[in-house]
């Protein structure tokens, strides 16, 4: 499967720029758009996107009229919003948007949000395959070589994340929360345990990086 | 109790208690009069017939000897006189009765008495007896009046019953005169109590509605004074409140975009290798961020600091002006905008920094707002001093917020100029902390103008 085609409306240009230079780290094509009626405009030419990151107060046209723009598409759609009032978000996601993420919000929460959206759409590779290492996302299986390796459920979903984010440090409260979700009472030491299973399952040593008092890292 | 339903109580048992008494003593009164006269009538007219009798008796007896004329004589003398009620008795005989009552057992006689009434009841009948003796030739003869008088106990009874059933309409009366009364003189308490009771939910709209010219009415005016005050006071509180919350959300605004970019880019640089170009590139975001930071906390001072008194001097326009201008002069060629400088007036009492800062500060958004080449003026007449460019001017429903901290006419708030949205609100407190007026004018496409009109 090509790379996954991101929209990006956001005005502030920092902002714009953190998220432009995390898709790009993330293997992901984007266009990027700093005023809603510009972006509105370019849709009419080019509208082949697998995904729209719509900030929602825009210059020109605003992220809920923009959305009306880019739902002709069939595109799917993340609203980024720095109104914490409930009444917009809530007003985004019953006209269809897929997702929102409120301001200040960081980067694993926006890659994580974009594969779901995309995995969802059916757009993200059912195959992933890192060194020699390949997981099959149907199958629920992951093979070195040949040999099949056999994880428990969530050790499968952290080396998922780990291989989707290589070469990016995740911090262990990020893996906790994204496998595990905000309301499992345990602690950072579940993810060093099963980190710890899946290199003896794997094999191969110095595969998982551990970045000291932060986090993991898939190198290579 | 209600005050309503006691002064009723009060005010029914009182007229409850005049009736009885006033009507008790009138009829007593009245009946003892109406027996009274009776009796003296009884008395008088008994005389009457009793003298004339005699005095006819001794002119026909005058020349008779024979006891049986003489006693045809005087009956026949008394029956002239007599009428119903009428009864002559001498010794132990009737000469003349034509009622069947024993008088002379009723009331016995003695000779030399004056005359003798008797009045009680006789057989179930009020009966009214006077009695006289009349001497007549050395005879004596009893002389008595019988009247039946129970029409006149009857009469009372009557009027007793009459008196009561229009005492009773009256009672009805005056309580329903007394209830709508009392009903309307407590009226405007219960309004007041309804108001005040209204206030006290949270409605300080509400006032008494009662002009009447008595105390109430005055407790009244007193009320509404006090709910007008407590209104204004409530009124100053919620702006202030408002006022507040719009700037704390503000200005929660204001640093979320700052720090969602500063967290964006130091969490990429922590996590992720990126080429030197890119890493400078986010570096560089989180040091504009900050620093953007920094002049908002610096700002966000500056107004805390306005909220105390300044201490007023006397400042000479022309080298304010100057000193301005010289100020501005770098911001001023890089935007390519010259600034015209028109002094007309000596001096004004201010606090020369803030006053200088303020002017900067308008300086410096006319500069924004305005194309390379445009003009700035600034000009000083009388206590004015006024800044105007002819630049993109402000549209008209945004001109009442534009003192607002973290306004923005443009909704996305780019910061295309780089600005806070709080300079203008900072100039503003400058010019309250003077006690001075600041006034916009604008049309978009034309320009805009602002006035600093000191005291």
């Amino acid at each position: 499967m090509s790379k996954n085609r991101i929209l990006v409306v956001e005005d502030d240009p920092a902002i714009s720029d953190g998220i432009a230079v995390n898709l790009l780290y993330s293997g992901y094509d984007h266009v990027l758009f700093r005023d809603g009626n510009e972006a509105a405009q370019a849709l009419l030419q080019d509208h082949s996107f697998d995904l729209a990151l719509l900030d929602i107060m825009l210059p020109g046209l605003d992220g809920f009229a923009l959305f009306e723009h880019v739902k002709k598409y069939d595109i799917p759609v993340i609203f980024i919003t720095a109104k914490t009032d409930s009444a917009s978000e809530i007003k985004g996601l019953l006209n269809g948007a897929e997702d929102y993420i409120v301001k200040p919000f960081d980067v694993m929460t926006l890659l994580v949000r974009i594969e779901k959206v995309l995995d969802r759409a059916g757009k993200l590779d059912q195959i992933l395959r890192f060194s020699n290492i390949t997981i099959d996302l149907q199958e629920h299986t992951v093979r070195r070589d040949e040999a099949e390796i056999l994880l428990k459920p969530m050790e499968f979903e952290v080396l998922v994340l780990l291989v989707r984010h290589k070469n990016r440090t995740i911090p262990r409260d990020k893996i906790l929360n994204e496998i595990w979700g905000t309301d499992f009472f345990g602690d950072t030491r579940t993810v060093d345990v099963h980190i710890a299973n899946i290199r003896k399952k794997l094999g191969v040593d110095g595969l998982i990086k551990t970045i000291p008092k932060y986090g993991y890292r898939l190198e290579g | 109790m209600r005050l309503s339903k006691k002064v009723s109580l009060i005010s029914i048992a009182v007229l409850l208690l005049v009736v009885v008494v006033i009507g008790t003593v009138l009829l007593s009164y009245a009946k003892s009069q109406i027996i009274e006269h009776t009796i003296e009538q009884a008395k008088a007219e008994h005389r009457n017939l009793n003298t004339s009798f005699a005095e006819m008796t001794a002119y026909y007896l005058a020349d008779e000897d024979s006891p049986a004329v003489q006693r045809t004589l005087v009956i026949y003398c008394f029956s002239r006189f007599a009428t119903d009620t009428s009864v002559l008795i001498q010794g132990e005989e009737t000469l003349y009765a034509r009622t069947a009552l024993d008088s002379a057992q009723l009331l016995p006689l003695q000779i030399g008495e004056e005359q003798k009434v008797f009045s009680g009841e006789v057989e179930g009948r009020n009966i009214l007896l006077v009695g006289q003796i009349v001497s007549l030739n050395d005879s004596y003869y009893s002389v008595y009046r019988v009247e039946d008088i129970t029409y006149i106990y009857n009469n009372i009874q009557q009027m007793i019953v009459r008196f009561i059933l229009i005492g009773i309409a009256g009672l009805f009366i005056g309580t329903l005169l007394i209830l709508l009364l009392v009903h309307r003189l407590t009226k405007p308490l219960l309004m007041l109590k309804e108001a005040s009771a209204q206030i006290a939910r949270g409605d300080y709209n509400i006032r008494a509605d009662i002009h009447t010219r008595d105390e109430v009415g005055e407790l009244a005016q007193d009320f509404n004074a006090m709910a007008d005050a407590v209104q204004s006071h409530i009124d100053k509180l919620t702006d202030m409140n408002e006022r507040q919350s719009l700037f704390i959300s503000g200005l929660t605004h204001e640093y979320k975009t700052p720090m969602t970019s500063i967290l964006l880019h130091s969490e990429t640089l922590l996590t992720a290798d990126l080429d030197k170009k890119s890493t400078e590139n986010s570096l560089a975001h989180i040091y504009d961020q900050c620093r953007f930071l920094e002049q908002l906390t610096h700002k966000m001072l500056s107004l805390l600091v306005l909220e105390r008194e300044i201490t007023p001097q006397k400042i000479s326009l022309p080298d304010l002006l100057e000193d301005v201008s010289q100020n501005c002069f770098q911001t001023l060629m890089d935007h390519g905008t010259p600034l015209t400088i028109r002094c007309e007036a000596d001096s004004v009492t201010g606090d020369y920094d803030l006053i200088k800062s303020l002017l900067i500060n308008l300086i410096d958004n006319a500069s924004k707002a305005s194309e390379p080449g445009q003009h700035i003026h600034l000009r000083a007449y009388k206590q004015t001093i006024e800044v105007s460019d002819n630049g993109v001017g402000i549209p008209e429903d945004s001109l009442p917020f534009v003192f607002d901290p973290f306004y923005m006419s443009d909704s996305s708030r780019s910061k295309k100029g780089g600005g806070s949205g709080l300079g203008l609100a900072i100039a503003r407190r400058i010019a309250e902390a003077h006690g001075a007026e600041l006034l916009i004018e604008s049309k978009p496409g034309e320009g805009t103008t602002v006035r600093l009109i000191m005291r």
